[in-house]
């Protein structure tokens, strides 16, 4: 077991590095940096950008660059942040969290609706509870995230019942303990709805495929001859499925960071999202580095975690 | 059943295709042009074509009135019903250019000066949101065609390397294209176009999202005709060609990749749709084809603003092209997969 | 099956008067597979040919037979230079071909064609039959489309085919018809050696039957020299000159149809034969009653 394991983290730290160096070589591509702008002010002279460069270490070669991150990144900084003017990590860190503060509900909201309705779907596959399924899911895929958010925040504005935007309201420090909690559930909600609507039409079709593909077993129809109860049979056939639901679990797990963008931008929510585009103007390179790494990380241990799962659910993977 | 998805995918092509069609004859149908402003009426709500006129009599041709302020409240408008100006149709107005190569001046719809027909409003420059909104999806429709052609090339060629040369080029090429399927498209794509840079002019901004975009995308076409490439490449009639001396090169242009076809189909209608929405992001969130060229993406990112948001409904226009050219993609995409695997 | 006694005579005819140095000689051919087992066990080696060794003079045919495994597909395409082999040599006409590049092979690939077992996955689907026969002529530039054309429909009226079936694709055709195409198209580019990799099999026994006296019409009129491989031993006593038996990549026995079949040697052999199904009833033997 650990062999086969070991394997697959190995395999899963050399793709982290592999984006690491992929990222620097973007770093070292572009055109300026976090200085460039200062460049166009005509009080700050050539040689003191010159010199902040070089005290930053913004003038050294990619491998030197490349090994100062890595080195950082050993001892948990992340890199420097040359906006807030503090190492990167702290700052993606509660970015990070406020993000899974949104996505992990979401993705459970997701999964609560998709198992069961999926396996209804599947159940009468044919009838209308599965074509109505179907064509919702449809419905809602063709309907590209942002304008789902844009939709979100226009029924908010116009429904008045959520605040708009933000995690918190004014005044916020002020509340008791239990108003705290209120406050920010009530802002949450709209993304994390928004977002979960997002996640719910691909769940529901793998769902409804992998239950498809399990009834379809030959078992299925020997145990309904024997006269086994339905409910029974399901059971059974979802443990079936369950192979290819972990490795998509092992997915969403993976998106977990990264499926929120569009949606934090747009209601404001101070998730990795806002983080990362405020870096992007800023041109704060290490923010920006350490926003994709975090992301990659979630989504390669998304994967490594869904193998892991796989491993111990899937008794053929353990005899090869 | 294969008659019906047949047809079906006919139906949705020409759909696609007269949509396609509407937006590449975009100055023909846009009354004005995309960035004539109007200061006198910025935000204006869309004008209400009419067919009765204040007597109760019937006209055939439809007219509109002109929007002035309310008398009573300088904050709102009100139509001045004392003159009708009538819609006129194929009318001679400003120039305008077909791909490029086309010169004309003939419009579909017009009116008179003084009372300009807004179809869908106007923007906070006061300029028509339906030209700009037709002249926006050549942007972003473009855009997205461009970026899967490239992506689909590119696939193409390193699939094809990686599936026909084998050995060191095939776990070079797939180990790559692992590490590109494992980035998450949305933080890759900002991150490479943070690494741009910013300030840049639209026909630059489009250029660079578009090769960008494309660049990114590879893996999953090379994915895919790697295996194509693979399982042609054992068959019998490949080994019997050899047999009579064919080279590589004759190989794969004759037997191996126009087995391919299929699948870069099926790819290409799942990826333009894509890219056309990753354009509209980069564009919503500034990043992409900026002021003063319209894309779907610019216009409605002024959606951000809360009086935009709540008052002005018309400014939702490009949302509403995104959804119906996505729903068009979208069922391409389902009837050519459904064809795919009902000829197998 | 037709023909029987007079293609046994007209063999030993001809092996009496062949003298000249043998077209084709294989000398130590061996050739392995490598077998992967896990990312972490190193592949184990399968060999398919061990030290083969054959001679085939100009104008004969040597069947190679064996049982499936025995390693004669391999040994057809090392022949035919479609795989390398590990080691050995193959001669064709005084010139050694298996150490020779890509491009040093092209002239030699006109002198010797191959015939797959499958005769719909050798032909391609999606061409027309005479786009088929004509494509080795296309593929080496030879002549423009008008005269490739011809050329490719002579060659199918000389295997049996009609102009109507050239304008037909592959899957259109019955089986005993794809095979005669795939005849047709081994012979647009004239060449001296054909190799039938179980061409046979598959087919049923008249057609069959068909297709061995197309073969030996052809053989007769323009001299062709023909390696064929097949399992079954019925159909090699109407074909071969001689017989070589193949057991786990080697050869095992090789002698004159007429004296493998009167008195084989091997005791792989004698399996062999004592499979062939026969046709005539057993005589009563060990007591058992009469039908």
């Amino acid at each position: 077991m650990t062999r086969y394991l070991a394997a697959r983290a190995a395999h899963a730290l050399l793709l982290l590095s592999g984006i690491s160096v992929l990222s620097f070589v973007f770093f070292q591509l572009a055109p300026g940096d976090f200085f460039s702008d200062l460049r166009l002010n005509p009080s700050i002279s050539a040689e003191t950008v010159a010199a902040l460069r070089a005290q930053y270490g913004l003038d050294q070669p990619l491998h030197v660059k490349y090994f100062r991150w890595l080195t950082s990144v050993a001892q948990g900084e992340f890199g420097y942040s040359f906006s807030y003017h503090s190492p990167a990590a702290p700052l993606l860190l509660a970015r990070a969290h406020n993000t899974l503060f949104l996505t992990i509900p979401a993705t459970i909201l997701a999964w609560l609706l998709a198992v069961p309705l999926g396996t209804w779907a599947a159940a009468r596959a044919g009838e209308w509870p599965d074509r109505v399924s179907a064509a919702g899911a449809s419905a809602l895929l063709s309907v590209p995230d942002l304008l789902l958010a844009l939709g979100v925040l226009a029924l908010a504005v116009h429904t008045g019942a959520f605040p708009v935007g933000g995690m918190v309201s004014l005044g916020y420090e002020q509340l008791g303990a239990w108003e705290k909690v209120r406050d920010i559930l009530s802002h949450a909600f709209l993304p994390v709805t928004a977002l979960a609507l997002t996640i719910l039409p691909t769940l529901l079709r793998h769902v409804r495929a992998a239950m498809v593909e399990a009834l379809a077993a030959p078992f299925v129809k020997a145990s309904r001859a024997h006269g086994l109860p339905r409910r029974s049979v399901m059971r059974h056939a979802l443990r079936v499925a369950a192979n290819p639901l972990i490795s998509l679990f092992g997915l969403t797990l993976g998106n977990l960071l990264g499926a929120s963008l569009l949606i934090e931008v747009i209601l404001s929510w101070p998730g990795m999202g806002p983080l990362l585009l405020e870096a992007i103007s800023a041109r704060d390179f290490h923010v920006v580095i350490g926003a994709v790494m975090f992301s990659a990380v979630a989504f390669i241990g998304g994967n490594f975690a869904a193998d892991v799962l796989l491993y111990a659910a899937d008794p053929r993977i353990r005899t090869k | 059943m294969k008659m019906a998805s047949r047809k079906r995918l006919w139906v949705v092509l020409a759909m696609l295709a007269a949509m396609h069609a509407v937006v590449l004859l975009a100055g023909f149908f846009s009354p004005h042009h995309p960035a004539r402003q109007n200061r006198m009426a910025p935000f204006a709500a869309p004008s209400r074509l009419r067919f009765v006129d204040e007597q109760g009599q019937f006209h055939f041709r439809p007219f509109v009135y002109a929007r002035v302020p309310h008398p009573a409240d300088p904050r709102a408008r009100t139509e001045a019903r004392a003159r009708a100006y009538p819609v006129r149709f194929f009318v001679e107005g400003w120039e305008y250019q077909v791909a490029g190569v086309f010169r004309s001046r003939l419009h579909l719809l017009g009116a008179d000066e003084g009372a300009p027909l807004f179809l869908l409003g106007t923007d906070e420059y006061g300029r028509d949101v339906f030209s700009r909104l037709l002249h926006g999806g050549q942007i972003s429709l473009l855009a997205g065609v461009l970026a899967a052609g490239l992506s689909l090339a590119l696939g193409t060629a390193l699939g094809t390397l990686a599936g026909f040369f084998g050995r060191w080029a095939d776990a070079g090429i797939m180990r790559l294209a692992e590490l590109f399927l494992s980035l998450p498209w949305v933080y890759l794509l900002l991150a490479v176009r943070a690494f741009l840079p910013l300030h840049i002019s639209p026909a630059e901004a489009f250029l660079l999202i578009t090769v960008v975009v494309g660049m990114i995308g590879w893996a999953r076409p090379a994915r895919l005709v790697r295996g194509v490439v693979l399982s042609a490449k054992e068959r019998t009639y490949v080994l019997a060609a050899r047999g009579f001396g064919a080279s590589n090169f004759y190989l794969l242009r004759k037997h191996i990749l126009p087995q391919t076809h299929g699948v870069l189909l099926t790819q290409a209608s799942l990826l333009i749709p894509q890219y056309i929405l990753a354009e509209v992001t980069l564009s919503f969130l500034g990043l992409g084809v900026g002021e003063p060229a319209s894309s779907w993406g610019n216009m409605l990112s002024s959606l951000q603003q809360y009086h935009v948001l709540t008052s002005y409904w018309w400014m939702f226009a490009p949302g509403g092209a995104l959804l119906l050219f996505a729903q068009g993609f979208f069922l391409l995409a389902s009837a050519l997969q459904e064809r795919a695997s009902g000829s197998l | 099956m037709g023909g029987g006694c007079g293609a046994l005579s007209m063999a030993a005819e001809r092996l009496r008067t062949v003298e000249a140095a043998p077209l084709v000689r294989v000398c130590g051919l061996s050739r392995s597979y490598a077998q992967q087992r896990g990312l972490w066990r190193s592949s184990s080696h399968v060999a398919a040919l061990r030290d083969v060794e054959l001679n085939i003079a100009a104008g004969t045919t040597l069947a190679v037979v064996g049982e499936s495994g025995s390693g004669k597909s391999t040994l057809a395409r090392c022949v035919a230079c479609l795989e390398p082999p590990d080691q050995g040599e193959i001669w064709f006409d005084r010139e050694e071909l298996s150490k020779l590049r890509a491009r040093e092979l092209a002239p030699w690939r006109r002198r010797i064609q191959m015939i797959f077992q499958d005769s719909a996955a050798a032909l391609s689907a999606r061409m027309t039959a005479a786009a088929i026969v004509a494509e080795p002529l296309a593929v080496r530039r030879m002549g423009d489309r008008r005269s490739r054309r011809e050329a490719a429909l002579r060659c199918m009226e000389r295997v049996g085919l009609t102009a109507e079936q050239a304008a037909r694709a592959p899957l259109q055709l019955s089986g005993g018809q794809r095979q005669r195409l795939a005849i047709a198209r081994a012979l647009v580019l004239e060449p001296q050696f054909l190799i039938l990799d179980e061409a046979l099999s598959g087919l049923d026994l008249s057609v069959q039957a068909q297709i061995v006296n197309l073969l030996l019409a052809l053989q007769r009129d323009q001299g062709l020299t023909y390696l064929f491989i097949s399992h079954d031993l019925g159909v090699v006593r109407h074909v071969a000159d001689e017989v070589a038996v193949m057991s786990g990549g080697r050869i095992v026995e090789r002698a004159a149809v007429g004296q493998l079949f009167q008195e084989p040697r091997h005791e792989h052999t004698k399996a062999l034969l004592a499979a062939i199904p026969r046709m005539a009833p057993q005589p009563a033997a060990r007591g058992s009653a009469p039908q």
